[in-house]
């Protein structure tokens, strides 16, 4: 790593202590007066006890799996929806509308649907999952499509490249940072809702595990859990960024950063 | 997250629409058949008495029981005064930390890993916390909803401060401008920064408070929802579903038209 790179890890860690270290002292000094409100030395023994239990792995696993699952479906399906309606225009022109209005109902009026459909089930989680995630990368791989130059279709045409060389060769590559970012706003919202699904009924993995504590009165566990959300929604932002960079050229990785 | 993906898609759309094959625009209105068409012909062959998939008509009837009851104006107006009441916070404490995190240089080292760890926590597992903390009461919703949907505009309000115009930020310093006139000047260069913010947190907003009223039953349209779930009423979840998604039509049409109308009077945006 470069110098500059782990000067600004380090800087990174000061905010972060500083709001850890007020959160406690102002519980301790009585500035804030919660009933339920855990300082962060209880929700670091509640993680610690979570931890030794075995549940913490348990849930995360499930909840992590779930959610690359449902990714994985909407990558796919939204990817090559996308593909089709971005190459050709009056596809577009007939049935953009409504993709948009149905990518703009509100996904948490969907959850219920969903359970009157499958009910608290395994398929509930993977179906929301997916549903939410797939909208993302649908309109952001239209969108790029849509965006290719046309110098660029000219000089397929001028090489005489068939309709499969051109998207393979010319049009997919040209739009590949747009429908990465897709992806990662994708991968981002299949966990969110997968957590929801979890909170709301379903009854495995880090959603439910909240939802547990919380009816327990154990505001420690249940803060645990929300730091462990954060992370995990982290880190795979992080390793998606990381591989994007890996398998892509620097310039693109940072578009897609942005 | 979202609202830069959108700042990156507009910035490269506008820049390459006319060379591409896409070409400009908005999607034309008759995109809508397939959709309409969808609705007939689920009106026409479905099961009358699906539970899983009630005829569209069954879902109007729904709606207009609930009219009935009362309970569908008073869950609306509960949901709306939330949500307004959230979005005028979170617009006045975005803007006032985007600018005083925009003015000191050293703040995005310091403070990036915390905000981005802090914006991508989700609401739904917030909900909970904030529930038995503070209660379930609209207090704690109006809590969730500003934590949640402060982040957009905090973010761009900071950004469009650190990408001020050189020419700009020179004359600030030349002209000695202190206090509330470089506040002033300063919101205003900024306010298209911020407008796109609002933009971006208003849906988010909408959607947090359907999330607070449906995970602690807090009365509103979220909690409508949830009763319709848990009776298995299934014409009124879906109808519940349409509610929601014209409540999320309106607050983008005002949003816009707000917008458009306040990027109008300020006269046009060089940026």
């Amino acid at each position: 790593m470069a110098p500059p790179n782990r000067q600004i890890r380090l800087i990174g860690w000061i905010a972060p202590t500083i709001l850890v270290v007020l959160w406690q002292l102002s519980i301790d000094i009585g500035l804030i007066r919660f009933r339920y409100f855990p300082t962060p030395v209880a929700v670091a023994r509640a993680l610690y006890t979570i931890a030794l239990s075995g549940a913490l792995y348990k849930n995360t696993a499930h909840t992590v799996l779930v959610a690359l699952i449902a990714w994985a479906i909407a990558s796919v399906l939204g990817v090559a929806v996308g593909l089709v309606v971005g190459l050709s225009v009056p596809l577009w022109k007939g049935v953009m509308a409504s993709i948009d209005v149905l990518r703009s109902l509100p996904i948490i009026a969907l959850v219920p649907v969903g359970v009157i459909i499958f009910g608290f089930t395994l398929k509930l989680e993977i179906v929301i999952g997916a549903y939410a995630a797939i909208w993302p990368t649908l309109v952001n791989t239209v969108t790029g499509v849509r965006q290719t130059r046309i110098e660029l279709l000219d000089v397929g045409k001028m090489l005489r490249m068939s309709a499969l060389e051109r998207l393979r060769k010319l049009i997919f590559p040209s739009s590949l940072p747009v429908i990465m970012v897709g992806l990662r706003l994708g991968l981002g919202l299949s966990l969110v809702l997968t957590v929801v699904s979890e909170i709301v009924g379903t009854p495995h993995g880090i959603g439910n595990a909240l939802i547990s504590a919380e009816q327990a009165l154990h505001p420690g566990q249940m803060f645990a859990y929300i730091l462990v959300v954060g992370l995990v929604g982290y880190l795979l932002n992080g390793v998606f960024l990381y591989a994007a960079r890996i398998f892509s050229p620097s310039e693109r990785s940072r578009e897609i950063s942005r | 997250m979202t609202q830069q993906t959108s700042n990156t898609q507009a910035g490269s759309t506008r820049n390459s629409y006319r060379k591409s094959h896409g070409g400009k625009g908005v999607a034309p209105l008759f995109g809508l058949l397939p959709l309409a068409v969808l609705l007939l012909i689920w009106q026409i062959f479905g099961n009358p008495h699906s539970v899983f998939f009630p005829q569209p008509n069954r879902w109007l009837t729904a709606i207009n029981s609930l009219q009935q009851q009362g309970t569908l104006w008073t869950s609306i107006l509960a949901t709306a005064s939330t949500f307004v009441q959230s979005i005028i916070v979170a617009t006045l404490i975005g803007t006032t930390l985007g600018l005083a995190l925009g003015s000191i240089n050293w703040g995005g080292k310091a403070l990036d890993p915390l905000l981005d760890f802090l914006r991508n926590l989700p609401a739904a597992a917030l909900v909970p916390a904030a529930a038995i903390v503070l209660g379930t009461n609209t207090k704690m919703a109006l809590v969730i909803v500003v934590f949640s949907s402060v982040w957009p505009i905090l973010l761009s309000t900071r950004s469009a401060i650190m990408n001020l115009s050189p020419v700009l930020s020179s004359s600030i310093t030349n002209l000695r401008l202190s206090g509330p006139r470089r506040t002033s000047v300063m919101i205003g260069s900024a306010l298209p920064g911020i407008l796109l913010g609002v933009r971006v947190a208003a849906p988010l907003a909408l959607i947090v408070t359907l999330l607070a009223e449906f995970i602690t039953n807090l009365s509103g349209v979220g909690a409508l929802i949830l009763s319709a779930q848990q009776n298995f009423n299934s014409a009124e979840v879906y109808a519940l579903l349409l509610l929601a998604g014209v409540l999320a039509l309106v607050v983008n049409s005002i949003v816009s038209a707000i917008e458009a109308s306040v990027l109008r009077r300020h006269g046009p945006v060089t940026t």
